[in-house]
């Protein structure tokens, strides 16, 4: 069987996603580019006789390499020769699109255009030639719509016919202009000097043209003198003869081979038809109304993640339960109890106990998927950039925040669209204060054991309020200390809304929540098992009354060395102990108070944990609780995605070590004064 | 010597940063003023000079939404004062 990759490129929202999703349904993997955070999808499907790899490389308006994902989509084409590339364009945008097509020309890609969206041109009077484009292009133009699933059997068609024979994109730099063909004419002919053949091997124009254009990255990988200063006196005779950078006289020379792609294939009616978008804009984008409406749907994503969740996460419960106490039935007493214990108070109480919110998890990350899908996140960031600009963040900040709520190292890897590293820094320095879902299983045992039904919905609301108010207080904080600057300038695009599919929708989460259960069924297991250990051994005496055995444990004497530090706070060793677990995944805190109370209390019912916790502590403890368990610590995931995304341990030890002592500080603050006004007594 | 052209020329109310623009008007755009990569990516975005761009909603101290053929895009205030324009129809 033959196997070929085959990359997906095209500008953001084009609709390339929803096409590469469609040519891999669930056969998708999340991966890393190596050497950096930008995630990679792909997915291999076999397809009569071949076995393709399809990559979706980020969606990216150049491949000049600005931004991270530029360079990563870059260095696949370059690196990686896919043996075809599905240059995605939407229809309604073509011109725009056709530049980043030119580009991949440039390179002499092998390509097919899917022509998307190409209803919604038509609906605006555009109307596009695919024929003409085709033969101007020099390879298969396709026209799909991706969200209706229409022409994806086409192109699939057309895309194994060219892995049969591919046709490579015609070259442009013919439509060139002469100052710019010259300056080529001349680089390329100094390329032999070049003493690495695999960069230059073929390909003698594109470097000569992208060092004209003052690429700092080859410049660094060509390291010949020679030839660079072939190129700046090449730099120089340009803009002197052209009076523009070289960099604007390169892209010129792109404008006018796209704009005359255009000119033979594109007829447009003059009359625009009205962006129903627009529309939808003045009420959504609205300084005030917008705002108010936006802080309703957050208001309902919580409430719907929490309230519709809890039915089913008290049947996940139940079930769990029950396994827990079939296992105890048909295990007989006295046959290796150690085991059953393991397997009882260990693993099902444990990885049991943060199982149970998995329906909060996965409605929690179908609302973000939601509001992505719709196109709603970035009238997000467009209404909250007046004020990320106050606290000195960027108006793209607010996207990873947003998506922090799902988990912190998804949103440390979304800062890289922010171009300016100060901006990018200041982002993932302050996203630990977003509530990720690992905290949800504490907010979600917590909050219902102490506090009033009517009250949940609001004390929910509450601490991912305060959060987001720590972030922002800690982002000008660091804006007016050690990273004094101003944001760098707001750019992006806002896609057109469209109704999300259920088919995205279920694809998105679903991809999520498997991470949630990977992390159940690996780290927390090993945790689980870890933390059973401790509270188990050493053996006492049968006698031995419990709380003693327990006191004498080695979970308990690491809690009861702990105690002194976090009795202020109003933790017992018990928490404390299950706190030194949360180090690892904050969901593990549930887990460790699960198996405390079930090797404790091995009479009473399986899955009684709230009714244990509401009698042992007062709310006070529990707010307490919740908000060192939101403050402090950051997980050891986001610990190792901030030092890959920063490059830097100290960054990513001092966000650690900041936000431990800002956690301690306030639930101090919060357990003194409340004992003190005599509250929870 | 460009800068003074821009002050003269702006007198004579022809061309002004799209900071000023007037919500729905259709401008062209002349110049952007900024540092060579973000002009490129500005230019990548299609935010370049000759671009025809309507103002599609303008707030007051906050960003401003351009529309590019059928594309929506978002410049925050810092940036649409470097963009420079002329209006081309109310």
């Amino acid at each position: 069987m033959k196997r070929f990759t085959v990359a997906f490129a095209g500008n953001p929202n084009t609709g390339k996603t929803t096409l590469f999703n469609s040519f891999t349904g669930t056969h998708q993997q999340v991966g890393n580019y190596p050497g950096v955070t930008v995630e990679k999808r792909s997915g291999i499907v076999k397809q009569g006789e071949f076995e393709i790899e399809y990559v979706d490389l980020p969606g990216c308006y150049s491949l000049a390499g600005y931004s991270e994902d530029e360079m990563v989509a870059r260095r696949f084409l370059l690196d990686e020769s896919p043996k075809l590339v599905i240059n995605v364009v939407d229809a309604s945008n073509l011109e725009r699109n056709l530049f980043l097509t030119t580009q991949l020309a440039e390179m002499g890609m092998p390509a097919v255009v899917a022509l998307n969206m190409n209803d919604i041109a038509h609906s605006r009077g555009i109307q596009i030639d695919c024929q003409t484009l085709s033969n101007l292009l020099g390879v298969p133009v396709i026209e799909t719509v991706a969200r209706k699933g229409a022409g994806i059997a086409n192109l699939l068609k057309t895309v194994i016919h060219s892995l049969e024979s591919p046709a490579v994109l015609r070259s442009p730099y013919a439509h060139y202009s002469s100052e710019v063909r010259g300056q080529l004419a001349e680089l390329s002919s100094r390329m032999s000097v070049i003493d690495r053949p695999e960069l230059a091997k073929g390909k003698d124009e594109w470097i000569a043209l992208r060092l004209l254009e003052g690429d700092l990255t080859l410049r660094k990988e060509i390291e010949n003198d020679e030839l660079l200063q072939w190129v700046d006196k090449g730099r120089e005779q340009l803009r002197t003869m052209l009076g523009m950078s070289p960099e604007e006289a390169v892209d010129a020379s792109r404008f006018g081979f796209t704009s005359g792609l255009m000119e033979e294939s594109v007829k447009r009616d003059s009359n625009v038809a009205h962006h129903i978008s627009d529309s939808v804009d003045r009420v959504l984008l609205h300084p005030r109304l917008g705002l108010f409406l936006f802080l309703c749907f957050m208001y309902t994503l919580f409430h719907v993640t929490f309230t519709a969740g809890a039915p089913l996460a008290e049947w996940v419960e139940e079930l769990i339960a029950g396994i827990g106490n079939l296992v105890e039935s048909v295990w007989p007493d006295g046959k290796a109890e150690l085991l059953r214990s393991l397997i009882v108070d260990g693993v099902i109480a444990g990885v049991g106990g943060v199982l149970v919110f998995l329906p909060n998890i996965i409605l929690l990350f179908a609302g973000i998927a939601i509001l992505e899908d719709s196109g709603y996140m970035a009238r997000a960031a467009f209404l909250m950039d007046r004020y990320m600009h106050k606290i000195g963040l960027h108006g793209k900040s607010f996207i990873p925040m947003l998506l922090g709520f799902g988990c912190n190292v998804a949103a440390i890897m979304a800062t890289r669209t922010l171009e300016n590293k100060k901006d990018r820094i200041l982002t993932i320095m302050i996203l630990p204060m977003m509530s990720c879902s690992a905290r949800l299983p504490v907010y979600a045992l917590i909050i219902p054991a102490f506090f009033a039904v009517q009250w949940q919905g609001a004390v929910m609301t509450g601490v991912y309020l305060f959060g987001i108010f720590l972030a922002i207080a800690v982002a000008k904080l660091l804006r007016l200390s050690v990273m004094k600057g101003e944001a760098d300038p707001f750019v992006m695009e806002l896609p057109p809304y469209h109704m999300p599919t259920l088919r995205s929708i279920a694809l998105h989460s679903w991809d999520k929540t498997k991470h949630f259960l990977v992390k159940a069924g690996t780290l927390i297991l090993m945790v689980s098992i870890v933390l059973w250990a401790l509270t188990t051994y050493p053996r006492t005496e049968e006698e031995t009354p419990i709380d003693v055995a327990n006191e004498q444990s080695y979970a308990g004497q690491i809690g009861s060395f702990l105690e002194p530090v976090m009795s202020p706070l109003g933790f017992d060793r018990k928490m404390s102990t299950a706190l030194v677990g949360a180090l690892a995944a904050k969901e593990v805190f549930v887990a460790q108070m699960g198996i405390a109370f079930a090797v404790e209390d091995a009479e009473a019912e399986a899955g009684a944990l709230k009714t244990q916790l509401r009698e042992t502590y007062t709310p006070l403890t529990g707010l307490s609780l919740m908000i060192f368990l939101l403050v402090a610590a950051p997980c050891v995931a986001t610990f190792a995605a901030t030092k890959a995304e920063t490059s830097s341990v100290g960054l990513a030890a001092a966000q650690w070590i900041g936000f431990t002592a800002l956690g301690y500080i306030l639930s101090l603050l919060i357990y003194s004064v409340g004992s003190f006004a005599g509250l929870g007594v | 010597m460009r800068l003074r052209l821009k002050t003269r020329e702006m007198k004579q109310d022809t061309i002004h940063p799209l900071s000023s623009a007037e919500k729905g008007s259709i401008y062209e755009i002349i110049e952007v003023d900024s540092g060579e990569a973000l002009k490129a990516r500005l230019r990548a975005m299609g935010i370049r000079p000759g671009a025809i761009v309507k103002a599609v909603r303008i707030s007051s101290g906050g960003p401003v939404v351009l529309g590019l053929d059928d594309s929506r895009m978002v410049l925050g205030r810092g940036m649409v004062e470097k963009v420079f324009a002329r209006k081309v129809e109310a």
